[in-house]
Formats: C-alpha cells, sequence, structure tokens
C-alpha cells in the first residue's frame, strides 16, 4: 500500500508542469458567449385563430363543416439543404370528424438559404360534437 | 482496503463482462419499404420487370402486385437493404437506398374548439 501512495505520488509530480520557469501574469480578461441555434428555423406566417409564439401553440375556432388553416414558414438560414418534414399528431379526432392535414407532408426538401410555407388544414365535418380537440405539431428535418 | 479492493473487483468485472456490439445487426421481422421506389427482378418469366412495392413485407410475405397469381416471386431477405427477389429459375439482387432518419426540432400544439 505504502509503495503504491509512492508511485501515484511519483507520477503525480513528474505531471506537474515547471510553474516556476512558465509563469505569466495575466492582464487582459473576457469572456465568448456562443450560441448554437438550429439552422432551420419555424415560424408563424399566417392563418387563422391565435399563434404564440413563445410556446408554439395555436388556438383556433371552428364551426360544424368549416375549416381552419395554420400556416407555417421554414427558414433555412444554414449552407447545407434539409428535407422539412411536418407532421401532426393524431391525424384526426377520434370519431373522424376533425382532421389536420399538412401541406407537403411527405417533407419539401429546402435549399440553403430558402424559405417554404407549410399549411395546417383544420377541417371540421357539419355533424362534429362541440368540444375542444387537441393535436401535437412537429418539424423533423 | 476492503471496500477499494471490492472496488477494483466490480470494475474488474464490468470490463470483462463488457461485450463488444456485434458486427452485423440482427434481421428485423418487416422489411421497411420506405423509401424504396422500385426494385427490379429478373428470374423467372417475364425477363424483367420494374413495379412499386406496395406494403411492408418479410420473407416469403409479398405477392407480386402485377402478378399476384406468381406467389412464387418472393423476397429472400438477408439484411435490412439488401433484397434478392425471383422464384423459379433463380434470384436477382436490388439494394434499395438506405432511408435518412429524420429528427424532430419543433413541437407545437393545435387546440381546436368546434362551437
Amino acid at each position: 500500500m505504502k509503495y503504491l501512495i509512492l508511485t501515484i505520488l511519483a507520477i503525480t509530480a513528474i505531471m506537474l508542469p515547471t510553474t516556476g520557469a512558465m509563469a505569466a501574469t495575466e492582464f487582459w480578461t473576457g469572456t465568448a458567449a456562443v450560441t448554437v441555434s438550429d439552422p432551420v428555423a419555424i415560424s408563424n406566417t399566417g392563418g387563422d385563430g391565435t399563434y404564440d409564439p413563445g410556446t408554439h401553440a395555436w388556438a383556433v375556432s371552428i364551426v360544424g363543416g368549416g375549416t381552419k388553416t395554420l400556416k407555417m414558414t421554414a427558414t433555412n438560414s444554414s449552407t447545407s439543404a434539409y428535407t422539412v418534414i411536418p407532421s401532426v399528431s393524431p391525424a384526426s379526432s377520434t370519431d373522424g370528424k376533425i382532421t389536420a392535414v399538412w401541406s407537403n407532408a411527405t417533407g419539401k426538401y429546402i435549399a440553403a438559404g430558402a424559405t417554404w410555407e407549410y399549411t395546417l388544414t383544420v377541417t371540421s365535418t357539419a355533424d362534429a360534437p362541440l368540444g375542444t380537440y387537441g393535436f401535437t405539431l412537429g418539424f423533423s428535418k | 482496503m476492503r471496500f477499494l479492493l471490492i472496488l477494483v473487483i466490480l470494475v474488474a468485472a464490468g470490463c470483462v463482462t463488457e461485450k463488444p456490439q456485434p458486427a452485423v445487426q440482427p434481421i428485423p421481422e418487416q422489411v421497411p419499404w420506405n423509401g424504396v421506389t422500385q426494385y427490379d427482378y429478373k428470374a423467372g418469366a417475364p425477363d424483367q420487370h420494374t413495379t412499386q412495392p406496395t406494403e411492408n413485407t418479410s420473407e416469403g410475405g409479398y405477392t407480386h402486385p402485377s402478378y399476384p397469381s406468381l406467389d412464387s416471386y418472393f423476397p429472400q431477405v438477408y439484411n435490412p437493404h439488401h433484397f434478392e427477389v425471383g422464384g423459379g429459375g433463380g434470384y436477382s439482387t436490388y439494394t434499395p437506398p438506405i432511408p435518412p432518419t429524420y429528427t424532430n426540432f419543433w413541437t407545437g400544439s393545435a387546440t381546436v374548439t368546434v362551437q
């Protein structure tokens, strides 16, 4: 055990820098803040109802037999192209009377520096039950 | 000291029991046709034909859409990204592109009120 401790101390001593010869005085300090943002940004560019950009929550009222839309734009600010795929889940209410469908649902190839607008269309049948229906939206690339 | 000894034994046991990942991934039951737009085969008759797969399939579970009676046209699956299609006189191969993977980078919600 003693031999082990001595060995560790010896290795530690060898690995220590020779601070006496390399001593330097710091004369300037600063900070650097680096923010890595997603190369593709999603923003609301129109549609019905109200959209909260902070929570990405869209709320809309619809009458039976009506249709409402949400328009979201993908902006590719990178130097690479991306295929951006919108998603909505579920695609319809359990009784199938409220449906939500994205345009370009299978994805859209967006070149570097380009944008593309996706439209979410929510449709209600005339006999849809009154109530509130929730959907989860997403974008993948 | 006893604690140190136990710790060393545990670490050593972990190193020993850690097994390398297999080089070959297991074959899935269902072969994803996603991203596959067409495949070719030359076996049997006709000599060559191109069609579009219509469903997920596994070995022995696919019937050619244009020739439903020719149930001998079974994909023989050897790995997830390689197919051998054929029957009778032989098989031909097709390697579809590996579907890209997509990562969700934005989530939101929609609340629809029917009134």
